[in-house]
């Protein structure tokens, strides 16, 4: 008996599937066809949404997945594998409610297999395994169990109610049958390189060059997307991209150098677009070293920096310079608090009063110790314009008295030497934030240890105690009071020096339509973009 | 001959050298022209006795259109603000427990005052008037504007019973008492002498004045056309300065703001453009130019027979025929505004048709459409093939305009993207760069989008000119705080 | 305050502000050979650092601006120092050796809130041509090598009625026109350049020297760009994007006529002419993969198409050597895979070397170098020299020389930053930019023999 219920929900399944295949056109009468290139500065480093932590391959998953629900262009949050929810009413318990037409991206040659509860359950088993290496796992740590109700119903039980909850459950599900290995998810595993998903876009190959070649998904839930087919090049060198771009070798580049933009605006055949990810640059500095755990040694450093020079001249004055932990465009900027101003002479006091003095040979000594620190730089970070800006911050701290020895290291080995043996004094970096600007795991003095956010080992028992109520509270009020306290903390406390937000452009040609970007995960309106037929090439 | 007479002009309004670099008119214009506007007003109308007889024309002139470009971006400022105040505190005002706010009642009913929405104004601001344990100040506060609420139905009797036993002595509500007057119409209640007592109470006891003062104040010098005093009560006032601040609990604390503040400055600035106009009028040199300001400046105030008067001079005038069709496509907005429609729309759609168009032409033909809320349809598929095929950014003005003119339709997608396209990139939220009105028009639609963060990334590069806008900010910050959705992610790179 | 100051250098208050005589050497020098105008040696204080650069003599030019001129316009005064001894081999990569050059200068005053980048010598080196961003503004500037002003392009397709808008709408807008990528007549009085006339479309103007108007060559609302002028006749090679594509096209400047070189595919970027004006060479690709390709006979582009290189690797930038027998290029061939490593590669123009595998990757003649799409690498007049960009962190992309035959590099010592956009004029002067104080600046260097 429940064999051929099985059966024939399956046939149902397959049967939905089928129609939708008939139906999945989009019904608002815009033209299907085209191709879309894209030109990255890089490659991805894998393809599914566990293992990736950069935002080329971010982008791509956007792609390629979906989650329980999404975000739409209104802040709204809108079913997609679920096609319905419900909360209980201490807002502890989510049931999920699945959509039973999806069907995963087939393999070649396969039929394609239908989404299910299982691959709910198998994503977040696999997401929270001790041994898949993901930064996933922090951010569902506030899940206290999950349960599979049938074979399209999903249960979560929260450890306790928090805001905002139900965004979180846009996290991408993969499929049970993807992974070789069913338990946890490294790099090793095939499915990195070859994953499938639910989303818009499948997978088509990846070739010699090195492109990504994705096909329009015929059978998506949402509708088939219109563009046919959306290629993403990896370019090794930036002013080849830009001038790809130019001459028409590719229509699109996600994020525009910021000395391109003069160039791309004189030419009207492109268009400019803004997206606001909630990002920023700073020096972080680690407390564990003696020196920098004295706060006066660390406002110097901020007063001994011109930042708006430096954003003028190494981004063509792309951006803003920031007082705090947050982007200008987010809701929690404190905007009573202001940037320290490029003040040497203050610099040089403060340095002084922390006990420091000058020596012969110009720097900075304490008890007879030269006031030397080390700046790393991660290489993949590595460009002109991050060259220019340490250069010119191991100049500006020369003035002061302060000998800054820079060391570029490869990524992983840079990743080590910053989150887990904290064998630095200084390091050049950025945080992107999605809407939420979540600097919780930046600065609590919980999260100092191997692999947490902490890396300068900050700690404050104020923070921690702000940090702590709010992400207790279910007020936004509140939490919006919380975070202009912690702006002024830190901007006054230095753990780094907050330099700026730069703008990021996306810079495309015209005939690519209703072109709407999600500022930080980028595609996730892509399947409603379209060519007219005469620009279809 | 006509274009000579226009560059004697430009000459002397811009160009420095004629009359030396230091030469006050040229730096305004200088200090206009990169859009800091009230210190180029400043500084012009401190200069203004030291300037010669021959050149106060021309001083004039560039002061009325310093002050009435200040004017039109304050507007456009106050209705933005107005509405955000309201999005914002309907949310907090939803808001149900002991942690909900008690002066969110307040605000909200006067922002619905302010925008013509007396009944609900009005039970929001009673509502508050009968929470426990409310200072006297803010109950007196409440009770002012529940009197103005009456008294603009004609109600006089309840206006008078909310009016009455308050605490008359406290130099804020007094300020506020005389501007309600002021605002209902009741010269006969002497509100200038009650705004000029409280100013005196204010002088004896000491403390400074707080910002919701000096604009009860403004307002009421607005009303009575006192537009250089008015301007200078604000000279020393931080403008980003809260109204009220309340710890709903320790770490709950909200800020709340004026929102009349900017409508006040917009109509201290238009008065004082006007002014200033008028008087350069009396330089013949300069009179047609000058009433192509006038036209316009008379329009925003409400003024239509002057600016229809106005403007057909400049019209009438030998000046070059591109700036007659712009003033002649004003005055079919003042048609327009006398209930002649029909008329307007077809000389728009004349001028419209001029070979080859100018497209700056255009572009003024929608902004002044957009500006009585016509509807264009014709025009807007002309500009909108215009710029699809136009060069360059002399089409830039033209896409803003097309932005303004969707914006005025509400269809805020369309406008984003137009006005996207006029903006100077490399300096996408410069106002040396993007006229700030611009800018805010743009903001608005990335509001309604739901692009909250680009909307507060122009605000907060103009809050560093403008510091009155902060209230626009903090509005937007709190929406966006309650609306976001994410799922708390970050990322190092 | 120089010994010589000459009277004939109008506007050439370049580096004079900033620049004291240093010593007697210059006033010599002069008194030697006053007629031609020598500069003295001379301590450069960079503006604001406080750090003194060495100066020793500084190239000066008298020529007048188009005119070539067949006057020594180098004396080297400064000794090589003792030490700048044997090269080492690229790939031990020792240190301690290094190049002195035999002067360096900034070729203008020192200054802030402007960028300059990529220089052009003219092809008899009496002019200079470099691009300037001001914002997003972007120029060229002409001058000779003193640093004396001698044109600046910065093209307005119509300045109608500026004077106007700007007094009935001060502020509203501003046309930002956008000019480079210069290339030069053989003769060195006229140019051709890309400007989008501030009307946002780049097209190709061409222009003489101290000439007002420039004449427009192409129009198409496709990219025209990267243009080339034949060292030896009166056309242009430039890369257009009207095929879709980009593709290179030959245009006759006498006739105006148009030819399309190649086709294909993938986009042709960068060609450029050899010595001899009779073959083309160029990159050919698509992403992260290009190849370095020949036209060996402009008549017949298509069946003279040659592959010099046909890898996985990407191919950047080929320059020809001045004898024209070889072609170095960039590419980001590696032994570790790096995808952002780059070589420098030198292959025989003939065709004759290997186009992949180990015999084209035992043609690295430096390894971990910055490449660079507009300028550099800069081939030396012997043909025997290049000087690049090292990718050296420590010393933030300090200049290198290798003598190609050895594959050994030196370092220069310029103790200049951030260097990039290496050219080298006919006779021997390197022109690059560097960072100094945050922002770009043209550096002159001469090099021993």
């Amino acid at each position: 008996m429940k064999r051929t219920l099985t059966v024939l929900l399956t046939l149902a399944v397959v049967f939905s599937a089928a129609l939708l295949a008939e139906a999945g056109r989009k019904q608002d009468n815009r033209p299907d066809g085209g191709t879309l290139s894209y030109g990255e500065y890089g490659r991805p480093a894998t393809l599914d949404p566990i293992t990736s932590n950069e935002m080329i391959s971010l982008r791509l998953t956007e792609l390629l997945f979906n989650g329980l629900v999404g975000i739409n262009e209104k802040q709204e949050i809108v079913p997609e594998l679920a096609q319905r929810w419900d909360r209980s009413s201490d807002g502890r318990v989510y049931t999920f409610y699945l959509r039973k037409d999806v069907t995963w991206h087939p393999r070649e040659g396969e039929e394609p297999k239908p989404f299910s509860a299982d691959d709910v359950m198998f994503t977040y088993k696999i997401m929270m395994h001790p041994r898949t290496i993901t930064p996933l796992k922090v951010r569902y740590e506030f899940i206290d169990k999950a349960e599979k109700i049938d074979d399209y119903t999903v249960r979560f039980t929260l450890k306790r109610p928090i805001l905002n909850a139900l965004a979180k459950f846009s996290f991408k599900v993969i499929p049970k049958h993807g992974p070789v290995n069913p338990q946890f998810l490294t790099r090793d595993d095939a499915f990195v390189q070859n994953p499938i998903g639910t989303g818009p876009y499948m997978l088509k190959n990846v070739t010699a060059e090195r492109e990504i070649v994705l096909t329009a998904n015929d059978n998506y839930f949402k509708g088939r997307p219109h563009v046919d087919q959306i290629v993403a090049k990896p370019f090794a060198d930036q002013n080849i991209m830009t001038q790809a771009l130019m001459f028409n070798a590719i229509d699109m580049i996600v994020l525009v150098n910021p000395r391109d933009i003069p160039e791309i605006q004189g030419d009207k055949r492109f268009i400019l677009q803004p997206y606001n990810a909630l990002s920023y640059s700073f020096f972080g500095y680690n407390c564990r070293n003696p020196l920098l755990a004295d706060k006066r040694v660390r406002q110097a450093f901020t007063y001994a920096v011109n930042r708006q020079e430096m954003l003028d001249s190494f981004f063509n004055s792309q951006g803003t310079i920031i007082s705090g932990p947050f982007a200008p465009g987010s809701w929690a900027y404190n905007l009573d608090v202001l940037p320290i101003p490029f003040e040497p002479q203050k610099a040089i006091a403060l340095l002084q009063e922390a006990g420091f003095s000058r020596g012969a040979d110009g720097f900075m000594q304490k008890d007879g110790k030269k006031l030397t620190l080390s700046l790393k730089v991660p290489i993949e970070k590595e460009s002109e314009a991050v060259k220019r800006v340490v250069l010119a911050f191991k100049n500006y701290l020369k003035n002061v008295g302060v000998d800054i020895k820079v060391e570029f290291k490869e990524w992983q080995a840079w990743k080590e030497d910053v989150f887990l043996e904290h064998d630095f004094d200084v390091i050049f970096a950025s945080w992107v934030f999605d809407d939420s600007a979540d600097i919780s795991s930046l600065f609590h003095s919980g999260e100092i240890g191997p692999w947490k956010n902490n890396f300068g080992g900050y700690s404050n028992p104020e923070v921690d105690g702000l940090i702590n109520e709010s992400k207790l509270t279910l007020d936004h009020e509140k939490r919006r009071t919380i975070n202009r306290k912690l702006h002024a903390i830190l901007a006054d406390e230095n753990p780094y020096t907050f330099l700026w937000t730069l703008t990021n452009y996306a810079a495309f040609q015209k005939k690519v339509r209703r072109v709407a970007i999600h500022p930080y995960k980028f595609f996730s309106y892509a399947d409603e973009w379209f060519m007219e037929g005469k620009d279809q090439k | 001959m006509n274009r000579t007479i226009v560059f004697l002009t430009i000459l002397m309004v811009a160009a420095a050298p004629v009359f030396g670099a230091d030469d006050s008119v040229a730096k305004a214009m200088k200090l206009y022209e990169k859009r800091h506007y009230a210190e180029a007003a400043t500084m012009l109308r401190a200069e203004l006795p030291s300037i010669e007889h021959a050149r106060q024309g021309t001083a004039r002139l560039t002061l009325g259109m310093i002050y009435l470009k200040n004017a039109e971006l304050h507007r456009k400022l106050y209705l933005e603000a107005l509405s955000l105040h309201q999005d914002y505190l309907k949310k907090l005002a939803a808001e149900q427990g002991k942690s909900r706010s008690r002066f969110v009642d307040l605000y909200l009913g006067e922002a619905l005052l302010a925008s013509g929405k007396g009944e609900p104004a009005l039970s929001y601001l009673q509502k508050f008037a009968s929470t426990e344990g409310l200072e006297p100040r803010a109950k007196a506060m409440a009770q002012v504007s529940i009197g103005l609420c009456f008294a603009l139905k004609g109600d006089m009797q309840k206006a008078d019973e909310a009016w009455a036993g308050l605490p008359g002595a406290d130099p804020e509500v007094k300020a506020a008492l005389a501007a309600a007057y002021s605002k209902a119409g009741l010269k006969d209640r002497k509100p200038l002498q009650l705004a000029n007592e409280s100013l005196e109470v204010l002088k004896k006891s000491g403390p400074g004045a707080s910002l919701r003062y000096l604009t009860n104040v403004a307002s009421v010098y607005a009303a009575e056309g006192l537009a250089d005093k008015g301007i200078d009560l604000f000279k020393r006032a931080d403008l980003k300065a809260y109204s009220y601040k309340e710890a709903v609990s320790k770490a709950k604390i909200i800020t709340f703001y004026d929102a009349f503040l900017l409508d006040d400055l917009a109509q201290l600035y238009l008065m004082a453009g006007i002014a200033s106009l008028e008087k350069a009028l009396e330089d013949g040199k300069i009179r047609d130019t000058v009433n192509f300001y006038l036209g316009e400046a008379y329009a925003q105030s409400g003024a239509v027979d002057q600016s229809v008067k106005s403007t057909a001079a400049f019209i009438a005038s030998s000046m070059p025929q591109q700036y007659r069709d712009k003033a002649a496509a004003r005055q079919a907005a003042n048609n327009y505004r006398k209930g002649r429609q029909f008329d307007a729309i077809g000389v728009w759609d004349e001028l419209s048709k001029k070979q080859p168009l100018d497209p700056e032409l255009l572009a003024e033909i929608l902004i002044v459409c957009s500006g009585v809320r016509a509807d264009c349809p014709k025009l807007a598929a002309k500009a909108a093939a215009s710029v699809e095929a136009g060069e360059g950014r002399r089409f830039s003005l033209l896409n803003i305009a097309l932005g303004r003119y969707y914006s005025a339709k509400k269809d805020f997608a369309k406008a984003a993207s137009y006005l996207e396209t006029g903006r100077d990139k490399s300096n996408k939220n410069k106002i040396e760069f993007n006229d700030p009105e611009m800018l805010v028009n743009l903001a608005e639609a990335y509001y309604r989008t739901k692009k909250f963060s680009e909307a507060l990334e122009i605000y907060f590069e103009m809050s560093k000119q403008f510091p009155e806008v902060r209230q626009l900010q903090e509005a937007l910050q709190g929406i966006y705080a309650m609306e976001h959705k994410s799922a708390g992610d970050v990322k190092i790179y | 305050m120089r010994s010589n100051s000459p009277a004939n250098r109008p506007g050439n208050i370049g580096t004079r502000s900033r620049t004291c005589e240093k010593r007697g050497a210059g006033s010599l020098n002069v008194k030697k050979n006053r007629a031609l105008r020598f500069a003295a040696l001379t301590a450069v204080l960079i503006a604001g650092t406080g750090i003194a650069e060495e100066m020793k003599s500084v190239p000066t030019s008298g020529a007048k601006p188009g005119e070539s001129r067949d006057e020594k316009k180098f004396e080297t005064v400064a000794p090589m120092l003792p030490g700048a001894a044997e090269p080492v081999s690229a790939q031990t990569g020792t240190e301690k050796q290094q190049v002195e050059p035999l002067s360096l200068r900034p070729l203008t005053k020192i200054e802030k809130e402007r960028n300059d980048s990529n220089p052009q010598w003219s092809p008899l080196g009496t002019l200079i041509a470099f691009e300037r961003s001001i914002g997003d503004k972007k120029e060229i500037r002409i001058m000779t090598a003193d640093g004396t002003e001698v044109q600046t392009v910065y093209f307005q397709l119509s300045e109608d009625g500026a004077a106007d808008t700007k007094f009935f709408f001060p502020g509203v807008y501003e046309e930002v026109s956008y000019n480079a990528g210069i290339t030069w007549s053989p003769g060195g009085d006229r140019f051709v350049f890309m400007s989008n006339g501030g009307e946002g479309n780049y097209d190709l103007y061409q222009q003489e020297i101290g000439g007002k108007g420039a004449a427009r060559l192409t129009e198409h609302k496709e990219k025209d760009g990267q243009a080339h002028w034949s060292p030896a006749g009166n056309s242009i090679v430039f890369v257009s994007g009207r095929t879709g594509n980009g593709d290179v096209y030959l245009l006759n400047l006498a006739t105006r006529a148009l030819t399309r070189l190649t086709q294909g595919g993938k986009a042709y970027l960068y060609p450029r002419w050899s010595p001899d004006g009779k073959r083309i060479v160029m990159m050919h690709g698509s992403n992260e993969n290009h190849h370095i390709e020949m036209i060996t006979d402009p008549a017949r582009p298509g069946e003279s198409l040659k592959r010099l290189t046909a890898w996985a690797s990407d191919d950047l930038r080929p320059v020809w050597s001045p004898d024209g027998r070889k072609i170095a290029f960039y590419s980001n061939y590696n032994t570790t895979g790096d995808p952002k490593a780059w070589s420098l590669i030198v292959v025989a123009a003939d065709g004759s070397d290997p186009a992949e595998g180990e015999g084209l990757a035992a043609k690295v003649v430096a390894s971990d170098v910055i490449p660079d799409v507009e300028s550099g690498p800069a081939w030396l007049p012997d043909s025997k020299r290049i000087v690049y960009v090292k990718d050296d962190r420590v010393e933030y992309n300090p200049l290198y020389v290798v003598d190609v035959s050895q594959k050994t590099s030196l370092p220069i010592k310029t103790d200049t930053k951030m260097n990039h956009d290496v050219t080298c004029s006919a006779d021997g002067v390197v022109a690059f930019r560097a960072l100094v104080n945050q922002w770009d600046q043209i550096f002159l260097m001469r090099l021993k023999n």
